[in-house]
C-alpha cells in the first residue's frame, strides 16, 4: 500500500475550482490589506510631514473599511483555502509543511502583528503622539509585507525548485529561495499597490471635502501606477523563470484563454488610474465600485488560475503529481517515487482508500472501477461529466466512444508521460481499459445536442463543404 | 427538411465518391466514418487538423494516401515509431486508416 489518501471529488468545478475561488477571494483581501498598508505609511508620512492632519481622517476611514473587508474576508478565506487543499491535495500539503514549517510558523507571527497592528492603527488615531503612530504603521506595512513574502516562498516552491539541490539536500533554503521566488514576489509587490489603490479609490470615493480627496487620489494614484509597471516588468521576469512544461501550457492553452482579458485588464486599470488622477472630483461609488470588481475579478482570476494550471502535473516541487503520486526520489527527504511501483501492481492493490468490493475488476463492477479510477489518475484535473468547466475528460475526448482508441490514449502517451502537463500514468491493462470503458460510456449517455446525431455520416463531409 | 437535403448529400457523396475514378484505394475511404473514428485523435491534432501542442503535427489537408502510409507505418511499428503515435495506430483497421486519411486531408490547411 501506498501512503495515500481518500480523493475528494466535487462534481462539475472539480475541487480544483472550489480552491481556485476561495483562492481569489483570498488574494483581492490579502494583497488589498498589504498594499493598504503601504499607502497608510506613505500617506502618514506626508501627514507628519507637511502638517496636513486631514489626511489621519481619511486613513481611518480606510483603516475600518480594511479591518471589515480585508480582515474578516481575509481571516475566513485563509483557512478556508486550508481546508479546501488540504481534502484536494492532501500530500501536497503534506509535502510543504514537511519543508515549511517554520516558514508558516514565522509567517503566523507576523501576521499577528499584522492584525494587531491594524487595530493599533486606526483606534490609535489622536490618542498617541504623531511620531510613534507613524512608526505604528510603518511597522504594520513591514510585517505585512513580511508575511506576503513568507508566502511567496512557498507558493513560488510549488512551481518548482528550479534546481536538484533541493531534491538532494531537502534543506528549508534551497527550497525557499528557489529560481523564480524573486520575480513572484515582484510581480506580487507591485500587484498589492495596484489593488490597494483600486481599494483606497473606493474609499475616497465617498469623501466629501473635494480638497481632502483630491489630496488623498494625488498620492494614491502614482503609486497605484508605479505598482502596475512594476509588477507588469516583474511578470515577464517570472515568464523566463518557470519549468517547460509551465511554458508549453502556457503558449498552447493559457494565452489564447486568458490574454485578452489580462491586456484588457491591464489598459483598464491605467486608464482608470490616469483618469481618477487627473479628475479627482470624478470619482464616485458609481465608478470605484465596478472597477474594483471588474479588477479583481477579471485581473485576479486568470492570474491565479494561471499559476495553479502552470504548475501542472505537478502540484508541488516537481516531485508530487496533482493527482497524489509522487513522481520522483526525493534523495534528501527519503522520498521515493511511485510511478513504477504503481505500473507493476496497480492503483486497485496499492491505493489504500480503493472499496474493497472493486478491488478486483469483473464484468459487472468494471465501469464502476472504472469511474473510481477516473477519480484517483485524472479528476484532480479533470472534470468527469461532459460539459463540465475544468477541462472535463468527455469533452478533452471529443466526445470519443472507442474504448480502444481511449485505451490507446492512456497506454500509450501518458504511460510514457510523452505530454508535458500530465503526470506518467502507467497502469496496468485491466485498469487502463477499465478506465477507457468508463470513459466511453459517459461519451455514449452524454446528452445529444440538437443536430449532433448524424456526425458519422458522410453527410458530415458535405456540411463541411456547404460552409 | 433539414433530414431530407442531408440525406440527399449523403446520398450524393456516396454516388459520387462510389464512382470516383481517381480515388485508386482498395477501401472505399468514408470521410464521415473517418471523422467519428478519429475522435481521441483531436485531442493532440484537434478536429480541425490544425494542432496547439508543440511537437505534434498539423494533418489538415495533409497528402491523403501520405497519411495513410504514416499510420500504416506506426502501426506496423517498424518504419516508424513513437511512443504516442505506435499506441495510437494499433488498434485502427485498414478501414480506419483509410477512412481517417479521407478525413483529415480533405480539411482546409488553414483550419478555417
Ligand atoms: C496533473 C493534472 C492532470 C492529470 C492527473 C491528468 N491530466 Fe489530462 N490534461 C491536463 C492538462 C493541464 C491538459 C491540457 C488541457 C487544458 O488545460 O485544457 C490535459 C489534457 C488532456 C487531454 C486532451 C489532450 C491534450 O493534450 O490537450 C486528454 C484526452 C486528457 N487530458 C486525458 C486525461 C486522462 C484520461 C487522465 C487520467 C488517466 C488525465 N488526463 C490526467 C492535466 C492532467
Ligand atoms: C497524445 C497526442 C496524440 C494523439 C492522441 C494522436 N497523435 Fe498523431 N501524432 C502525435 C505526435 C506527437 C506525432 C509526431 C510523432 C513523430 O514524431 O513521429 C504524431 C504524428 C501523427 C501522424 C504523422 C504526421 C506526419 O506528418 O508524418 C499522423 C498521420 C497521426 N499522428 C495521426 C493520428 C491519428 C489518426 C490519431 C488517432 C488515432 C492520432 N494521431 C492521435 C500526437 C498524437
Amino acid at each position: 500500500m501506498l501512503g495515500m489518501y481518500p480523493t475528494f471529488y466535487v462534481p462539475y468545478i472539480g475541487s480544483a475550482w472550489v480552491m481556485g475561488i476561495i483562492g481569489v477571494i483570498h488574494v483581492v483581501a490579502s494583497h488589498t490589506s498589504v498594499g493598504a498598508s503601504f499607502l497608510f505609511a506613505a500617506l502618514e508620512t506626508k501627514a507628519y510631514r507637511d502638517d496636513e492632519p486631514q489626511i489621519m481622517v481619511f486613513i481611518k476611514r480606510y483603516g475600518v473599511f480594511l479591518l471589515v473587508f480585508s480582515y474578516i474576508i481575509g481571516s475566513i478565506t485563509g483557512p478556508g483555502i486550508w481546508y479546501a487543499i488540504t481534502v484536494a491535495s492532501p500530500r501536497g500539503v503534506s509535502g510543504l509543511i514537511h519543508n515549511f514549517v517554520w516558514v508558516w510558523a514565522a509567517e503566523w507571527v507576523f501576521f499577528t502583528v499584522e492584525v494587531i497592528g491594524v487595530y493599533a492603527l486606526v483606534y490609535l488615531i489622536g490618542k498617541v503622539d504623531k511620531l510613534t503612530h507613524l512608526k505604528l504603521t510603518w511597522s504594520f506595512a513591514l510585517a505585512s509585507w513580511a508575511t506576503m513574502l513568507l508566502i511567496v516562498g512557498i507558493l513560488s516552491f510549488m512551481m518548482w525548485p528550479g534546481s536538484e539541490n533541493w531534491y538532494q539536500t531537502g534543506s528549508t533554503n534551497d527550497a525557499f529561495y528557489n529560481i523564480n521566488f524573486f520575480a513572484h514576489l515582484g510581480v506580487r509587490t507591485g500587484s498589492m499597490f495596484v489593488m490597494a489603490a483600486v481599494v483606497g479609490f473606493l474609499v475616497a470615493a465617498g469623501i466629501k471635502d473635494p480638497d481632502l480627496k483630491r489630496s488623498v487620489v494625488r498620492i494614491i494614484a502614482p503609486i497605484g501606477l508605479l505598482g502596475g509597471f512594476f509588477s507588469v516588468m516583474m511578470f515577464f521576469y517570472y515568464l523566463r523563470t518557470l519549468p517547460d512544461n509551465a511554458t508549453v501550457l502556457l503558449n498552447s492553452y493559457l494565452v489564447p484563454q486568458y490574454g485578452k482579458a489580462m491586456i484588457f485588464v491591464f489598459l483598464a486599470t491605467t486608464a482608470y488610474l490616469l483618469f481618477v488622477w487627473w479628475k479627482p472630483q470624478w470619482l464616485k461609488l458609481g465608478i470605484a465600485v465596478p472597477m474594483f470588481l471588474v479588477i479583481s475579478v477579471l485581473g485576479v482570476w486568470p492570474e491565479e488560475r494561471m499559476r495553479e494550471t502552470m504548475r501542472k502535473p505537478y502540484v508541488a516541487g516537481q516531485y508530487i503529481y496533482s493527482n497524489q503520486v509522487l513522481a520522483r526520489d526525493v534523495p534528501g527527504k527519503g522520498i521515493e517515487g511511485e510511478v513504477d511501483k504503481i505500473a507493476e501492481k496497480g492503483l486497485l492493490q496499492l491505493h489504500p482508500f480503493i472499496p474493497e468490493q472493486l478491488r478486483t475488476i469483473t464484468p459487472e463492477n468494471k465501469l464502476q472501477v472504472g469511474e473510481v479510477l477516473a477519480k484517483v489518475a485524472c479528476a484532480n484535473c479533470h472534470a468527469l461529466e461532459p460539459g463540465a468547466p475544468l477541462r472535463n475528460i468527455p469533452d478533452k475526448f471529443h466526445g470519443a466512444t472507442d474504448e480502444d482508441l481511449i485505451a490507446a490514449f492512456i497506454g500509450g502517451p501518458l504511460k510514457h508521460g510523452a505530454i508535458p502537463y500530465m503526470p506518467r500514468i502507467d497502469l496496468p491493462q485491466p485498469e487502463v481499459d477499465a478506465i477507457a470503458a468508463y470513459i466511453a460510456s459517459v461519451n455514449q449517455n452524454r446528452p445529444k445536442a440538437a443536430g449532433d446525431e448524424e456526425a458519422g455520416t458522410p453527410t458530415a463531409l458535405l456540411e463541411k463543404k456547404d460552409n | 427538411m433539414l433530414r431530407n437535403t442531408r440525406l440527399v448529400g449523403g446520398l450524393l457523396l456516396l454516388a459520387v465518391t462510389a464512382y470516383a475514378p481517381g480515388l485508386a484505394h482498395a477501401q472505399m475511404a468514408d470521410s464521415g466514418a473517418g471523422k467519428k473514428r478519429a475522435a481521441v485523435c483531436f485531442a493532440c491534432h484537434s478536429e480541425n487538423g490544425i494542432s496547439i501542442i508543440p511537437g505534434t503535427p498539423n494533418l489538415a489537408g495533409q497528402d491523403q494516401t501520405y497519411l495513410a502510409n504514416a499510420l500504416t507505418a506506426y502501426r506496423g511499428a517498424q518504419l516508424r515509431q513513437d511512443p504516442t503515435m505506435t499506441a495510437m495506430a494499433k488498434p485502427l483497421s485498414d478501414q480506419d486508416i483509410a477512412n481517417i486519411a479521407a478525413y483529415f486531408s480533405s480539411l482546409p490547411r488553414d483550419g478555417k
